[in-house]
């Protein structure tokens, strides 16, 4: 255990072991969020994506190198998670998140890293017929916002519209800093730690460097 | 009555400016600045603006306050 000496005090590790979670789109923000869940010791990691690495992703999306473009996302993040962290066990699925999306494996939390609202209100539904959290994260420019969702709270559809929108510029950094904060959500739940984002809309503006409290 | 606004995300590159104060009539609720804001900002035209007062999520029918943030959806990932 003295992979996570530096953690102890500061999570229930033996609870982030038994944890399963399920990152949903492994690109800007569910690489990131899957990069620190490996790392402390989450048990095990389901990744799904149906996407294959492309140029344009090299930008953010720090789990791929040039020499993975063309190859299916969740493959290679499930590699490179395994190189990082022997320890856990991660589960990749290429599937679409559609409708029907369902998966046979237990899962206590999932962790959202999707590019489109139509995907996030599906797989807010999942979460909520799982009787299971799922954590919101979006990014835009230098945008992005978190919230914590489950049966007790205020839902997508209480304060989004469910709109089309064209694929967005988005930083790096951008990404990082709202998918280290979902994964913070999701640590926290997991060992039973601290106050969750529930009913509360957390924004980042990098560019005013502005947080805003958004109360649902 | 006067209304300072403050913008977020892509409505603050598309306005120009992080914050500004506005004149709006007095008793004037939420959905009235968002149409008034679509008005002299023709880029928000075709947006979904999203208005928080008194760090709480507004809807259309609620009464402004001196000090509010405007927000767009967002999307990426």
């Amino acid at each position: 255990m003295e992979r996570y000496l530096r953690q102890k005090e500061l999570v229930c590790q033996e609870c982030l072991k038994n944890s399963s979670v399920l990152i949903a789109g492994v690109g800007g923000l569910g690489g990131f969020s899957s990069l620190y869940l490996a790392l402390a010791g989450v048990g095990t990691i389901i990744l799904v994506d149906q996407d294959v690495v492309e140029v344009s992703n090299l930008n953010r999306q720090v789990l791929y190198r040039k020499e993975d473009i063309g190859r299916d996302k969740v493959y290679v993040a499930a590699k490179r998670l395994r190189e990082i962290n022997p320890e856990i066990n991660v589960i990749p699925i290429k599937k679409r998140i559609s409708e029907e999306f369902d998966i046979p494996h237990r899962v206590d939390v999932v962790i959202d890293g999707m590019d489109n609202l139509e995907g996030r209100f599906i797989l807010q539904e999942f979460s909520l017929r799982r009787e299971i959290p799922y954590i919101f994260g979006a990014v835009e420019g230098y945008m992005g916002m978190v919230t914590f969702i489950d049966k007790t709270t205020k839902k997508l559809q209480d304060f989004f519209t469910k709109i089309s929108q064209k694929a967005p510029q988005v930083l790096g950094a951008t990404a990082g800093m709202i998918a280290s904060l979902q994964t913070l959500e999701a640590m926290k739940y997991l060992s039973g730690k601290g106050d969750l984002l529930r009913n509360r809309l957390l924004i980042y503006d990098a560019l005013s460097t502005n947080f805003m409290e958004v109360k649902l | 009555m006067k209304v300072k606004i403050r913008y977020f995300g892509r409505f603050a590159a598309e306005i120009g400016k992080f914050s500004e104060e506005i004149e709006i009539e007095e008793g004037a609720r939420v959905k009235d600045l968002i149409l008034l804001l679509k008005e002299k900002y023709p880029l928000l035209k075709n947006e979904v603006v999203e208005v928080s007062i008194g760090g709480k999520y507004a809807r259309e029918d609620d009464p402004l306050a001196s000090e509010i943030s405007v927000f767009p959806i967002i999307s990426g990932g």
